[in-house]
């Protein structure tokens, strides 16, 4: 697949935020990002609502809005109406992504741990999907002999790419004292992996867009970003705590390198990006969202739902899919479906379920509930609890999701609410944590791009648009984002000016040949659920 | 697609093994007494994985979340080849019931 065109390389990094990055940066943690700063634009990126890796690496990669490209959640309803739920895949997206809009245009793209993007797409080039396990790695890629590839790599260790559900746990619960180092050590040689696979691949057979997600950076932050932000650790630190901290600033040397490795591996003329999917802040406090619905007569328990009297709040992704039998539904009328939705379905009669409110009731319920949210203040600094409320119509307009909640909120903290019963509505956390900020960052260096500038604000919408431009690709007129032309220099901008292209394309499974739902399923759909009680 | 029989079913799940599992360190012969977390080393994630191909093979959805909570609730640890085996008979369209 070689090729004339100048190479694009984006380097997603999964969580990074500048309130890290910079101090980084200053003290001399970070030389070579210092110096991509120096040499190219910036600007802060606000990522989708809510602000979760799921929907906001695939805005990124379809240059669509999460009600448009399907993918709202880490999750899934198993089955139409089912309570319980599986993880998205590529058979939930409805538009196309950028490497196959490459493809379309005769282009080769890599795309490596972009969750998603599993079971594989075909395109021109090659992809291994993130959010995998190693067992399913291999039939998970594309084209279907990548792996036997990737094992001809010195020193290629084939299952640290994949994803351990079981060690991600971490994410959730913390680490001991004992576990950080390991914690640290294990994404330090993760990240390495993938950027072995990345640069084999651009010596071996390079291609025109390579892109790659490293997610070090978020798993570590959700755990240490008391020991990363300054502004968390200004009274002092533990001997133990400085030892960590010397650990995670050792990590952040060693990205650095990587990053460089891989910005190297775009060429002399090739354009680079650096774009997170969103940001990161710290949370001390955890809100109990369906706990609180209980007490306000919206939600029953089953009675397989445990009090927590301890603990964080925080669930397992394992436990997140189950949890359809800790709710009594006959007796519930609104509740979150998953933390990570940061968001309140209703139960609708002959809607979505067979019991919960009546249909005309629906805007009397959700402006109740509203306000009820809004007045909720915390009891610390006696402050609102909510932040921000958007409908579904205001956050989700359009999609016909299940997992679209019909009330989305944002928190004080920017924290994720808790989905588990506990004897308070708030509670302080063990620790301070790191929860997702909606501002992520964007980097750009290339030709034509401004040395040194810095940028308002961007959409996480702009990214795709900012690679196909890159690429000199007419942007499809159906995106949602715009090219961010400001980055450019006004001589770069009027020799390359931005051309508005054809709509891009449906997902491929969605294409001509995927065969149509005629009134036969969808009566045999409709029985399902009535055999399961879904609908009366 | 009718109701297979039940070994039919094996053969699909053995099938389906074959095509998908080329890395998983496992040679021993796998029959109806094989347990899938504890002798292929497999966790409750990758039977989901395993039985979104089955979906795609018998084109029909089955309850497989819904099938591992109700185990974890019974504080069953591990379940065998037969075990996938009646669930997904249990299952096939028309009919519905976890275990």
């Amino acid at each position: 697949m070689a090729h004339q065109q100048a190479t694009t390389m984006v380097i997603g990094l999964d969580g990074a935020t500048y309130s890290i990055l910079y101090p980084l940066m200053e003290a001399g943690h970070m030389p070579y990002l210092s110096r991509f700063v120096a040499e190219g634009a910036r600007a802060e990126l606000a990522s989708t609502i809510p602000p979760i890796t799921p929907p906001a690496w695939t805005t990124i990669m379809t240059g669509r809005s999460p009600s448009s490209h399907g993918i709202l959640d880490f999750f899934r309803p198993e089955s139409p109406g089912s309570r319980f739920l599986r993880f998205v895949s590529t058979k939930q997206l409805k538009c196309e992504t950028v490497w196959s809009l490459m493809t379309r245009n005769g282009r080769s793209s890599v795309c490596l741990n972009f969750p998603v993007m599993s079971p594989p797409i075909p395109i021109s080039g090659y992809s291994i999907p993130g959010f995998v396990t190693w067992r399913h790695l291999r039939h998970s890629c594309h084209p279907g002999d990548l792996m036997d590839t990737l094992k001809t790599i010195p020193g290629f260790d084939l299952k640290i790419i994949a994803h351990d559900f079981g060690l991600e746990e971490k994410v959730v619960a913390g680490c001991s004292r004992e576990e950080s180092e390991e914690w640290i050590k294990y994404h330090t040689y993760k990240d390495d992996q993938w950027v072995k696979v990345m640069t084999y691949l651009a010596g071996q057979d390079p291609c025109h867009l390579n892109a790659m997600v490293l997610d070090s950076i978020d798993r570590l932050q959700h755990v240490f970003y008391r020991l990363l932000d300054p502004e968390c650790y200004k009274d002092g630190l533990s001997e133990e705590d400085r030892h960590i901290q010397s650990m995670l600033h050792a990590h952040y040397r060693e990205l650095d390198a990587m990053i460089e490795r891989m910005a190297g591996a775009a060429g002399p003329d090739g354009t680079v990006f650096i774009v997170s999917d969103h940001g990161f802040g710290p949370s001390e406090h955890c809100f109990y969202l369906n706990s609180l619905l209980e007490k306000r007569g919206y939600l029953t328990w089953s009675d397989r739902a445990v009090t927590e009297t301890e603990g964080g709040g925080d669930v397992s992704m394992d436990a997140v899919k189950n949890h359809g039998h800790l709710l009594d539904w006959e007796r519930t009328t609104a509740f979150v479906n998953t933390p990570s939705s940061n968001g309140i379905t209703i139960n609708v009669r002959g809607k979505n379920s067979k019991t919960g409110i009546a249909p005309e009731d629906y805007d009397r319920v959700v402006n109740r509930l509203r306000d009820e949210l809004l007045a909720v203040n915390h009891p610390t600094t006696g402050e609102p609890v909510v932040k921000q409320i958007w409908t579904r119509e205001e956050a989700f307009a359009g999609t016909d999701s299940e997992m679209a909640p019909d009330l989305t909120l944002r928190l004080w903290d920017n924290g994720l609410v808790s989905t588990v019963k506990s004897d308070k509505i708030i509670k302080a956390r063990k620790e301070c944590i790191g929860v997702h900020y909606p501002m992520g960052v964007f980097m750009a260096r290339g030709p034509g791009i401004k040395a040194g500038a810095r940028l308002d604000p961007l959409n996480i919408l702009d990214v795709a648009p900012a690679m196909l431009y890159s690429q000199g690709l007419p942007i499809p007129e159906d995106y949602e984002g715009r090219v961010p032309e400001e980055m450019m220099t006004p001589e770069a901008l009027a020799a390359n000016p931005v051309v508005i292209g054809d709509a891009s394309s449906q997902a491929d499974h969605l294409g001509d040949d995927a065969p149509e739902m005629d009134e036969e399923d969808m009566e045999l759909i409709m029985k399902r659920m009535k055999g399961l009680g879904y609908i009366s | 697609m009718g109701k297979p029989e039940k070994m039919t079913i094996f053969n699909d799940i053995l099938a389906t093994l074959e095509k998908v599992g080329e890395d998983w360190e496992y040679s021993d012969e796998i029959t109806m007494d094989t347990y899938l977390l504890g002798d292929l080393g497999l966790e409750s994630i990758d039977v989901v994985v395993l039985g979104e191909f089955l979906e795609e093979h018998y084109d029909q959805s089955f309850p497989f979340t819904e099938y591992f909570t109700e185990l974890a609730q019974q504080e069953i640890q591990d379940i065998r080849v037969s075990d996938l085996v009646d669930f997904l008979d249990r299952n096939f369209d028309g009919q519905s019931e976890v275990l």
